[in-house]
């Protein structure tokens, strides 16, 4: 893509400022169900793949995701193969990909988060040698401090600005700058701007923002809780106008990048996101209906900044 | 890669809507594999997944033929995203994504390809066995079975095919017609086949469910194929079960958002205790994976 779109996220450079949102891609499932062979173009910057944890999780009862109007709430309750797994057979495929890679993690204390981020750096001293410094350009972290669909740890993190900040200084210990370290932000708080300020004085390199909303479906037939989980996580379009709200009120207080998102699903959403002071932004729910869709936005999104003279930089916190 | 294909023919067969999907891009789908569709102009946020019904580039006479692919689907209207597609017209545009998930023969259930069937010992049906092939389908169930049609055509089983498609009355049972060419093709192949009928009101066919004609009718060494909602389909296992078949594949339904293993809101609960991506591992499942064998049959 044109080097109008070229950007970084910390010590990462990336061909264009549009990546995917933790939990709504993942790449090897998605080129295999389409048939894809091993060289097709990844459609994205750099790659989230889902949220990781200590220990392998099933996730929550069924059923899990409900159509709302302008979009949808799941309480899927992060199921994952747990990091051993993900160390030993996801994580190097992941590393052959083209692009950069931020690995999401989460627990249920803050012990939790720090081993898996333990168990992902020595596999990546196995994978790409120990000095970490040659790691920042193609390896980051996301720290998940923001899924509602999970009972501990996680939500209950991210809505407590000190344990924020004790958990970043924690995993900044074992996760060293100039690695990137992101902190994915849940909007289920009175005052978002106070948590990233405590995550960037705690030592992160980006904070993400919105996880999703908490949300209620209610069984049209039974009038009790429809979700396996009872309550979920609203996503898509109808939390667009919050999620901006959150972006410009973070984008006010912090120095660091903001990774943007919250119903992103076409280019006039990922102007507004950037002119509200998103550096990079990334694509949930909108892509499963069309996975391809970040790669397309960036491409449409360079049409944009033609056709309105503006420079990445000069569109980033324009509203400002 | 999302593809986007035009209405060729929109028409309602019963209560169902029946369409015709010029489609440039796709790929060919086997029966049983489904794609995630959508009005172009929807106001829904996902789109939903559907049966390929038929697919006129399937038709392996003519490999790599991908332009004006002519892809069909059938649409139970149960809400608003299959209501929109059941009001598309002619010419409007559909996004498509697929064909996706496991179908009949990667599943195991049909023999590959025809010229490759004697070298094939492995797949159910078709190795030249005595059983017959019994389809066994549910209301929109019937949807897969025209592709289904044109494979067992092509394979040239000789051991004969039994459809035994259920109802809830007359009304839904027009949608038959969807299967008198295909039936029509095995008639021309001297290929022996038989259906049956049944409505839960009686209307047409025998008053009754799928499976009672089924539990009258099955033997032990059939190959039978489900189409159809999840209740009929563990009706259908408990049969096969107590019938001692053991060649039985169902293709599951859930909910899904992505279609291609993104989201984890498909899962279902399979034989092994684990909880599945149904929209990778299926739709289409061996009986014993998807429900288990240790089943209590009465
Ligand atoms: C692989 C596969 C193949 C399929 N093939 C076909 C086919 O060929 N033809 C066909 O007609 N159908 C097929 N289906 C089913 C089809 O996908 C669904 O009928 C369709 O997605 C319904 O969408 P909708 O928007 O019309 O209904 P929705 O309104 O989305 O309803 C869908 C389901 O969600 C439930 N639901 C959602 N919200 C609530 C709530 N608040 N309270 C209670 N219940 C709720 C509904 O009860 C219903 O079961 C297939 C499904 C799969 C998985
Ligand atoms: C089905 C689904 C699964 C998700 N799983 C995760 C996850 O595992 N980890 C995470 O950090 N966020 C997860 N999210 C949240 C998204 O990454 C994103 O923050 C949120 O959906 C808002 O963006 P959107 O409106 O564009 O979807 C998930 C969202 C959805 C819809
Ligand atoms: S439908 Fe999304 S994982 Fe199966």
């Amino acid at each position: 893509m044109s080097s109008r779109l070229h950007t970084h996220l910390g010590p990462m450079f990336l061909e264009y400022p549009v990546i995917n949102a933790s939990g709504t891609l993942d790449l090897l499932e998605t080129a295999d169900a389409l048939g894809l062979d091993g060289d097709y173009r990844v459609p994205v910057a750099a790659y989230v793949p889902k949220t990781v944890t200590m220990l392998p999780r099933e996730g929550n009862p069924t059923p899990r995701v409900a159509e709302v109007a302008a979009g949808m709430v799941n309480s899927i309750g992060l199921p994952n193969e747990g990091v051993k797994a993900f160390v030993a057979d996801t994580l190097p495929r992941l590393l052959n990909l083209t692009c950069p890679l931020i690995v999401n993690v989460a627990g249920f204390s803050r012990d939790e988060y720090v081993s898996v981020v333990e168990r992902v750096s020595r596999a990546l001293a196995d994978e790409l040698g120990s000095d970490k410094g040659t790691w920042a350009p193609r390896v980051g972290i996301e720290l998940n401090v923001s899924c509602p669909n999970v009972d501990s740890g996680c939500m209950s993190i991210g809505t407590d600005a000190e344990e924020i900040a004790r958990l970043t200084q924690a995993v900044r210990d074992v996760w060293p700058t100039p690695l990137l370290l992101a902190v994915k932000l849940t909007p289920n708080v009175t005052d978002i701007a106070s948590m990233a300020l405590a995550a960037e004085e705690a030592g992160a390199s980006a904070v993400s923002l919105v996880n999703t909303f908490k949300g209620l479906i209610v069984d049209r037939d039974t009038l009790k809780p429809y979700l396996g989980g009872i309550t979920g996580g609203l996503s898509g379009p109808a939390i667009k106008p919050l999620a901006l709200r959150c972006v410009f009120e973070v984008a006010a207080v912090v120095d660091i990048p903001i990774i943007g998102m919250g119903g992103i699903a076409c280019t006039q959403d990922v102007v507004e996101f950037m002119a509200c002071g998103a550096s990079v932004v990334a694509v949930g729910a909108a892509g499963f209906v069309d996975p391809w869709l970040p790669a397309r936005l960036a491409e449409e999104l360079e049409e944009v900044l033609c056709e309105r003279s503006l420079t990445l930089s000069e569109l980033i916190g324009k509203i400002h | 890669m999302r593809l986007v294909g035009r209405v060729a023919e929109a028409a309602f067969v019963g209560p169902y809507a029946h369409l015709a999907v010029e489609i440039p891009g796709w790929k060919g789908a086997q029966s049983g594999q489904f794609a995630m569709i959508q009005a172009a102009e929807s106001r829904c946020f996902l789109a939903r997944p559907f049966s390929v019904s038929d697919d006129e580039t399937h038709i392996e006479t003519t490999p790599g033929t991908h332009h004006a692919a002519r892809v069909s689907f059938l649409v139970d209207e149960v809400g608003r995203g299959s209501g929109e597609l059941a009001a598309l017209r002619v010419d409007d545009r559909v996004h498509v994504l697929g064909p996706l998930g496991r179908g009949f023969a990667a599943a195991g259930a049909v023999a590959p390809a025809a010229r490759r069937t004697a070298a094939c010992p492995a797949a159910g049906v078709g190795r030249g066995g005595a059983g017959r092939l019994v389809i066994v389908a549910g209301g929109a169930g019937i949807a897969p079975l025209p592709l289904l049609l044109r494979e067992i055509e092509s394979r040239l089983i000789r051991s004969g095919v039994l459809v035994l498609a259920g109802f809830r009355s007359s009304r839904e049972a027009q949608a038959l017609c969807i299967l008198d060419d295909g039936l029509e093709r095995l008639r021309r192949c001297r290929i022996p086949s038989e259906v049956g009928i049944t409505t839960e009101d009686g209307s047409f066919g025998f008053a009754g469910m799928v499976t009672d004609l089924l539990d009258r009718d099955l033997q032990p060494d059939d190959t039978v194929l489900v189409c159809g909602p999840s209740a009929m389909c563990e009706a259908v296992w408990k049969v096969c079960r107590r019938h001692g078949v053991r060649r039985a594949w169902f293709s599951l339904e859930t909910l899904m958002a992505c279609g291609v293993g993104s989201c984890h809101g498909c899962v279902t609960r399979v034989a092994d205790g684990t909880l599945t991506r149904v929209c990778r591992r299926g739709p289409v499942m061996a009986g014993e994976e998807a429900f288990g064998a240790e089943e209590e049959t009465t």
